[in-house]
């Protein structure tokens, strides 16, 4: 008895020191996001559904598995900033994933100040993040203190402090390093031309980091913008950049063979995804309905236009 | 001689300590590291205790000694607090204080390079008012106006949002450092003007059809009769790479004067140039020439590097309300190839203090910002490199016996800005500028807020902020018109 006692004393301080050590209250992982996501094909939730486009994108999927899900348009990447930290929390993860550093950076300041609470410490964990990145040692120095004194985050806080003023630890982070190379060289005023500029502006300088492109390209079709999704091909198509069409892409390019006679061929799309967009449209010809494509970007482009 | 005594201290406080022994400091010994930077700066008599802290986690002793007396202090968790009755006993006009750290090194108590804090005969200014801001980007959430007594280290707010629903507030203004006389504007709910004076509050509605915006950049008049206005077309954009982060500019600009008993604006065709883009308007101490800024008019946003003003002046009549029609270049930004923005003249008419960058009207986002001064006696240019930091230097204002001057500076960390406090001495000398001294060191390493548009005042402002707040959000406000 006495024995099942201390074990209940030892499990419980255990408990309470690890909660107290504690690690912060932990996300769910983009693999859970998306698992847990419940489509009704109708009503969209933009600020769930920017969680589950940002964990596609982390897992690589975006552009292959956008259309997998019911979409409402760009917004569903960059919810519409509204000056609350929610949609702050949101749009800094996204421009963090597209690698937009700065408007990450931007986004992530907005939203600990709008934060009810005095510091949102995951805003602020970005801030250090961003800071390191852009190498303003001083003032990512100040968020790690700022951090480490919030419940929870001291461990966190200090796995960052071991970057500071030492550019090639931050180069050979797979997070922190491929970030950086995301940050052009010549400066541009952000956003100013449009989104789409800017990841441009980061396709080119650092080509191999695809989750740019991929953001770019969905971009387009979720706001059916073909012309620019196929200047878009034209540009990179075949580069480091987008050496093959992920499956959204490739369902565009088979819809600018419209306009472009054979256009699908010189990107690559097989013969076998041209035969299904040409049953695609048959099916709409002749008035069956085409559920059987719901998952693609015909379906979603369908969609749009009887709205 | 002053080693000597600074071990025997030691010594004193070791013993009373339990700490077993302590080194001569060597000719040369290690400097201090100590936090604010301290070291030689020069300081008003009235000043707070001048509280630092040595690296984190390190035991210290300090010792501080002036005309024979001396104070001992123990660092608490790397901080030397000093109480304010004995900071007052050794803080002499006109004289200077010694300082020894003795900082522990494996076991024993070891001394740094003694440095010495140069107390002025000249007093500064009691107060400070102050909004503390995120120093961020468009959103604004708890802020407010705050006045700080310098002499000790009393905060207390002068208007917070609280009480106006998280609205916004800038641009607080006095008239010659009176907390009787000043005014400020609150933005989106319950906007306007407000105007505290003779124990009243006014609030006015100040855009006019003739001007291009409401009332924005203010300067008093000396005589209270008059505040000077930019009224400005303002916009923001964020830069990708450029570690300035953030651009503010104006698509156009013109600046007026205000008529504060006849609730009329007026100006001159030379300050509403269409051509021209002029702003940051301010008054002579005698309050008969206006200065203000002026660039030509430029494409923006894309011309925003092109962007570079002068700094101008013309007579002003107080006696009849009415402008000059001659304009002169104090600074003539053509020349220079620089830009000035914020042109302020010391009380006693002598000095033209102003912040100089490569391009732009918000010098405060700007890292290479920096103070500059002209000597309007004899024109000369004081680049004041003594008070200038790595990082932005900008809003500056000064004291009333014209002996110091205080502004926002980056330069701790980059991005958060506080303040600086600097001595100019009567041939416009500068001395090392210090960091106003706080009750505990860390407050400006965590404080997630920056201190903007600094102004020196004599006393606190003393209105009510729930009758503030009351007319902010039930009284309709006076309308202005444009005369």
């Amino acid at each position: 008895m006495v024995k099942y006692h201390i074990t209940i004393l030892l499990l419980l301080s255990l408990g309470l020191m690890t909660a107290c050590q504690g690690d912060p209250p932990s996300p769910f992982s983009p693999e859970e996001v998306i698992t847990s996501y419940s489509d009704d094909g109708s009503t969209v939730d933009l600020m769930r559904l920017s969680r589950l486009n940002l964990a596609l994108a982390e897992t690589g999927q975006l552009a292959d598995k956008v259309f997998h899900y019911t979409q409402a348009g760009s917004d569903g990447i960059l919810v519409p900033w509204n000056m609350t930290a929610e949609a702050g929390e949101r749009l800094s993860d996204a421009y963090w994933s597209m690698g937009h550093v700065a408007y990450s950076q931007r986004m992530a300041f907005e939203a600990n100040v709008m934060d009810e609470r005095d510091v949102n410490p995951r805003m602020v964990k970005r801030l250090i993040e961003t800071n390191l990145v852009f190498g303003a040692y001083p003032v990512a120095r100040k968020y790690i203190d700022i951090l480490g004194k919030e419940k929870g985050w001291k461990k966190v806080a200090e796995e960052y402090r071991h970057f500071l003023n030492d550019d090639a630890a931050i180069e050979a982070d797979p997070v922190l390093g491929q970030k950086r190379k995301c940050v052009p060289e010549k400066d541009f005023i952000s956003l100013v031309r449009g989104i789409d500029e800017d990841l441009k502006d980061i396709i080119r300088f650092n080509p191999g980091y695809h989750k740019a492109i991929e953001y770019l390209g969905v971009i387009y079709l979720l706001d059916c913008e073909m012309d620019k999704f196929k200047e878009m091909l034209d540009e990179f198509y075949g580069t480091e950049a987008l050496p093959e069409l992920p499956a959204s892409f490739a369902e565009a390019a088979c819809m600018l063979s419209e306009i472009d006679r054979g256009y699908w061929k010189k990107v690559g799309v097989s013969s076998e995804l041209f035969k299904k967009y040409n049953d695609f449209k048959s099916r709409l010809e002749n008035g069956l309905t085409p559920d059987k494509y719901k998952d693609t970007f015909w379906y979603y482009i369908m969609r749009v236009n009887n709205q | 001689m002053r080693k000597v005594a600074s071990l025997f201290s030691i010594m004193a406080l070791i013993a009373a300590s339990c700490v077993p022994k302590v080194e001569v400091p060597a000719p040369g010994a290690a400097e201090a590291a100590i936090f604010p930077d301290y070291k030689n700066v020069t300081v008003p008599p009235n000043i707070a205790p001048l509280n630092f802290s040595i690296e984190k986690g390190t035991k210290g002793v300090a010792i501080l000694e002036n005309a024979g007396k001396k104070l001992i202090l123990k660092a608490q968790k790397g901080e030397f607090n000093i109480p304010e009755d004995s900071w007052r006993e050794i803080a002499i006009p006109g004289s200077e204080i010694i300082v020894t750290v003795g900082v522990k090194e494996g076991g024993k108590y070891v001394s740094r390079k003694p440095f010495t804090i140069f107390v002025s005969e000249d007093k500064i200014d009691p107060y400070v008012a102050y909004r503390l801001i995120d120093p961020g980007y468009e959103t604004w959430n708890k802020l407010g106006l705050y006045q700080r007594c310098l002499e000790d280290f009393t905060e207390t707010p002068i208007m917070t949002n609280e009480k106006t629903d998280r609205n916004c507030m800038n641009c607080h203004s006095f008239k010659n450092r009176d907390p009787g006389t000043m005014m400020f504007h609150m933005r989106a709910r319950n906007g306007g003007t407000f105007v505290w004076k003779d124990g009243s509050i006014e609030k006015l509605n100040t855009k006019t059809p003739q001007t291009i915006s409401a009332l924005v950049y203010p300067y008093w008049h000396p005589s209270g009769k008059y505040i000077a206005f930019s009224v400005n077309d303002i916009a923001q954009f964020f830069h990708s790479t450029n570690p300035n982060r953030i651009e503010v500019y104006d698509y156009k600009s013109d600046v007026v004067v205000y008529d504060v008993d006849n609730h009329q604006v007026s100006s001159s065709p030379m300050l509403m140039d269409s051509t021209r883009m002029e702003t940051f308007p301010s008054f002579s101490p005698d309050g008969n020439t206006l200065y203000y800024c002026s660039t030509k008019q430029t494409d923006m946003p894309q011309g925003y590097k092109d962007v570079r003003y002068s700094i101008c002046s013309m007579p002003f009549n107080p006696e009849t309300f009415s402008f000059g029609d001659k304009v002169d270049t104090v600074y003539n930004a053509a020349r220079t190839g620089m830009d000035a923005t914020f042109p302020r003249v010391s009380p006693d008419g002598r000095f033209l203090l102003f912040a100089e960058t490569a391009y732009g009207c918000f010098a405060i986002w700007h890292k290479d910002a920096e103070l500059r001064m002209i000597d309007l006696k004899d024109g000369s240019f004081h680049t004041l490199d003594e008070v200038n930091g790595p990082d932005a230097d900008s809003y500056h204002s000064w004291s009333g016996n014209s002996r110091w001057i205080i502004w926002a500076s980056r330069r701790l960390d980059g991005l958060y800005s506080r303040l600086f406090i600097a001595h100019i001495d009567e041939e416009g000398k500068a001395s090392k500028p210090f960091l106003m001294p706080q009750k505990s060191v860390s407050h400006d390493k965590v404080l997630m807020k920056s201190y903007n548009v600094p102004e020196f005042i004599s006393g606190p402002v003393l209105f009510d902020r729930d009758e503030m707040a009351d007319i902010a959000r039930n009284n309709p406000g006076t309308d202005v018109t444009y005369k």
